[in-house]
C-alpha cells in the first residue's frame, strides 16, 4: 500500500509493529522479508517515487575534511534510494576483513564471514544476482575467455565481481504497493525520534514534509535505514533528551567514517599483448569480473590493509603506441628483438579472433582499498538547518598514513609478480613514489560508499551498535546499512548492505514473536 | 659513445652476446655496454625512457655513477662458462624474486636493469 503523506491531515499518528525509516537498498530488502507476515510494516521514504530536486536539496551539507563531493551528489532520496543510480557491483567481504588486526587500529567485527554467508546468499536473490559463488575457477568455466594473468597464487589472488542491475525503485515498488501488510509512506521525512523517559526505548518518530505538517508514528521497533551519513545526523540531530543524541553516551556517533579510497595507483606495461576478458566490465553485460587482490597471509606479512587493483585498458592518450616505439628502435638496428615483438602481436591477434578474448597491451591499476577506522573522520551536526528544521551535516573525511603506504605496497606486490612472471613491468604514479610521503592528491576521491558513522561493536564504548544492528541502550531501535561497518574491507558495500539488513530482519522477527 | 658508434656497435651484437664472458673480459668497455643492455625493455619502452631512467638512477645511487663501477656490479658472480645475456637474464629475475627491487621514475626495476639503464645513458653522454 502506499500513502503520499503530503495528503494526510496535520497531525495524522500512524500506527505499526515495525517502522523502517528509509526505503533503499537496506529498507526495501528488510520490508520485502515481512510481506504475508502477521505484522503491520510501516515503511517511510521521505522523497516521492521519483526524483525531487527539492526533497534532494535536504541532503545539502558542508565539508571541512578532504575534497569530497557534495552531499547532494551520490546519494539519492527517493523510492529505491541510491539503488537509482548505482553501478551493481557486488562482491562479499573476506574472512580477513571480520578479524581484529594488530596493525589496524579499531579493526575487528563482533561476527565472522561465516555468520554472514547464510545472508550473502540470500542477498543475491533480493539483489537479483547470478549464484553465491566467487570462486575464479567457477567463473572460469561459466564465462568463456576469463583469462587470468598468470601470477603466484599464493600472493595474488583474483577477487571476482558479479554485477546487478536492480533498480529497486522499478523492480520492487509494485510489490511494495501490493502488499496489505506493508504501508510505504512517501514524502515522510523523518527529523526526530523520541525515547522514553529513561530514553531506553523508543517509543515514536517526527515526521514531516513541505506541506508544513507534522505526523507522528508509533511502532514496536525502529530500524534506521537511511544511509551512513543521515542514520548519524538523526541520530545526533535527537539531542532534546540525550545530551549528545541518541545512543550517542560514549561520543561514537558519526565517527569512524570510511570511503574506499579509489584511485589510479599505477601502470602495467606488457611486454606481449594478452587476449582476456577478466578484467573488463560493461554495465547490463558483464556477468563477472576479476580484480588483483592480496592474500591474507601476505596482508598479514606486510601488515597492510586489503585492497584490490582493478585493470583498465590504458587510455589511447597514456598508451604506449607500439608502432611508434618499434621505430624508435628500428635505427639501433636491435632487429631480431623487433621482429619477435612483432610476431607475439601478430599471434595476439589471432588469438583474439578465434575468441579468447580481447587484446591488451597496457592497463592502468586503479586501487579499491578500506581505509583505517579513524575516529576523526567524521560526520558532526553544522548550525544551518535544512528547509524542515534539520541541522545540516558536515563531513570531515580524512585518511591516514597506513591508507597510503598500503596502497603503495600493494602495486609493489603486484609490480614484483608481474615482473618476475616476465608479463611486463609496472610503473607507480608520481603521487605514490615517495615512501614517507603520507599525503593524498587532492584529486583522491571514494566510491561513494559511505560507511562507519554507527559501528558495530559488543562494547558500547567503541561501537553505536551491537552484533545484532541495534543502537546500545535503545532496546528497539536498530541501524542498517554500511554505517555498521567497523572496517569497510575492499568491495563495494551494497550486497553487505543487503546481507546484513536481512540478518538484522531475522532477529527483529525473533524478537517481535517472542 | 655517439650514436652513430653505438648503431654500428648494435650491428654486431647477435655474434657478440654468445662470446663467454672470460674472453669478454678482454673487449672494450663500449662492447660490454652493448651486452649489458636492456634487452626485455624495448618490448614496452623507447630509447628515451631507457636515457630518462638511467639518468634518474644515477641521481639516486651516485655512488654507482662511473661505468666501471656499473660494469663490475652488473658482472659480480659471473661464471666464466656462461653466456653474459644468460646470465643477466636470470640476475633480473633473482632480483625480482629476492626483491632486489628499486623505484625510478615511478618505474619498479630489478636494481640490474637499472644498473644497464644507468650504463647506457652514459654512453649517450659522451
Amino acid at each position: 500500500m502506499h500513502i503520499d503523506a503530503r495528503n494526510l491531515n496535520d497531525n495524522t499518528l500512524i500506527e505499526g509493529d515495525i517502522c523502517i525509516i528509509g526505503a533503499g537498498a537496506a529498507g526495501i530488502s528488510i520490508a520485502l522479508e515481512w510481506i504475508n507476515t502477521p505484522y503491520k510494516v510501516i515503511l517511510l521514504e521521505g522523497g516521492g517515487l521519483k526524483f525531487d530536486e527539492k526533497v534532494q536539496q535536504l541532503y545539502n551539507g558542508s565539508n571541512t575534511g578532504r575534497n569530497f563531493p557534495p552531499q547532494t551528489a551520490s546519494r539519492l532520496h527517493y523510492f529505491g534510494g541510491t539503488t537509482g543510480h548505482w553501478a551493481g557491483m557486488c562482491s562479499p567481504l573476506d574472512e580477513i576483513d571480520f578479524k581484529e588486526r594488530d596493525w589496524v587500529p579499531n579493526s575487528g567485527w563482533p561476527i565472522t564471514r561465516k555468520d554472514l554467508d547464510p545472508f550473502y546468499e540470500r542477498a543475491h536473490e533480493t539483489l537479483q544476482l547470478g549464484p553465491y559463488n566467487y570462486d575464479y575457477e567457477y567463473w572460469r568455466n561459466e564465462v568463456p575467455n576469463l583469462n587470468a594473468l598468470p601470477l603466484d597464487e599464493n600472493i595474488i589472488w583474483n577477487k571476482m565481481w558479479q554485477f546487478s542491475q536492480a533498480r529497486y525503485g522499478n523492480i520492487y515498488l509494485e510489490t511494495i504497493e501490493q502488499a496489505k501488510n506493508i504501508y510505504l509512506y512517501t514524502y515522510a521525512k523523518v527529523t526526530d525520534i523520541k525515547a522514553n523517559e529513561n530514553i531506553s526505548n523508543i517509543d515514536s518518530v517526527t515526521v514531516k514534509n513541505y506541506t508544513g505538517e507534522t505526523h507522528t508514528v508509533k511502532a514496536k521497533h525502529f530500524i534506521m535505514a537511511c544511509g551512513a551519513i543521515q542514520n548519524a545526523r538523526l541520530l545526533l540531530v535527537c539531542n532534546k533528551q540525550a545530551k549528545n543524541g541518541l545512543g550517542n553516551d560514549n561520543d561514537v556517533v558519526g565517527r569512524y567514517f570510511m570511503e574506499h579510497v579509489e584511485l589510479v595507483s599505477a601502470e602495467l606495461h606488457m611486454f606481449k599483448p594478452y587476449p582476456t576478458d577478466l578484467y573488463e566490465w560493461k554495465y547490463g553485460v558483464t556477468k563477472a569480473s576479476g580484480e588483483l587482490a592480496i592474500k591474507e597471509n601476505v596482508q598479514v606479512k606486510e601488515r597492510i590493509l586489503n585492497g584490490t587493483s582493478s585493470l583498465r585498458l590504458m587510455s589511447e592518450a597514456s598508451a604506449d603506441n607500439p608502432l611508434e616505439r618499434i621505430n624508435s628502435w628500428q635505427k639501433y638496428n636491435v632487429n631480431d628483438k623487433l621482429d619477435s615483438v612483432s610476431t607475439e602481436w601478430i599471434e595476439a591477434e589471432k588469438a583474439a579472433k578465434l575468441g579468447k578474448g580481447k587484446v591488451y597491451k597496457g592497463f592502468e591499476l586503479q586501487v579499491r582499498i578500506e581505509q583505517s577506522p579513524n575516529p576523526n573522520s567524521r560526520v558532526t551536526l553544522t548550525s544551518d538547518i535544512d528547509e524542515l528544521g534539520m541541522p545540516q551535516a558536515n563531513m570531515n573525511w580524512e585518511l591516514t598514513a597506513l591508507d597510503k603506504s598500503s596502497i603503495r605496497k600493494i602495486h609493489f606486490l603486484i609490480g614484483q609478480q608481474i615482473a618476475i612472471h616476465g608479463i611486463g613491468r609496472v610503473k607507480l604514479m608520481d603521487y605514490f613514489r615517495d615512501e614517507n610521503d603520507a599525503s593524498f592528491p587532492d584529486h583522491t576521491h571514494g566510491g561513494n560508499h559511505h560507511m562507519g558513522t554507527t559501528r558495530m561493536s559488543n562494547d558500547p564504548k567503541k561501537g553505536v551498535v551491537n552484533e545484532n544492528c541495534q543502537v546500545h541502550g535503545l532496546s528497539n531501535l536498530y541501524v542498517a546499512g554500511s554505517g555498521c561497518f567497523p572496517t569497510a574491507g575492499a568491495p563495494n558495500p551494497t550486497l553487505t548492505i543487503v546481507a546484513l539488513s536481512l540478518r538484522l530482519s531475522d532477529y527483529v522477527k525473533s524478537k517481535i514473536s517472542i | 659513445m655517439k650514436r652513430r658508434n653505438f648503431i654500428f656497435l648494435t650491428s654486431t651484437a647477435a655474434a657478440a652476446i654468445a662470446i663467454p664472458v672470460v674472453c669478454f673480459k678482454y673487449y672494450d668497455i663500449e662492447n660490454k655496454i652493448l651486452l649489458l643492455f636492456p634487452q626485455q625493455l624495448i618490448h614496452i619502452w623507447n630509447f628515451e625512457t631507457v636515457i630518462a631512467t638511467g639518468l634518474q638512477y644515477k641521481k639516486q645511487y651516485a655512488k654507482e655513477i662511473n661505468e666501471e663501477e656499473l660494469v663490475r656490479l652488473l658482472l659480480e658472480d659471473s661464471p666464466s662458462k656462461k653466456e653474459l645475456s644468460q646470465f643477466i637474464d636470470k640476475k633480473i629475475d633473482e632480483d625480482y624474486k629476492t626483491g632486489a627491487i628499486v623505484e625510478v621514475n615511478g618505474w619498479l626495476l630489478s636494481v640490474t636493469e637499472a644498473r644497464q639503464c644507468a650504463l647506457f645513458s652514459l654512453t649517450q653522454s659522451k
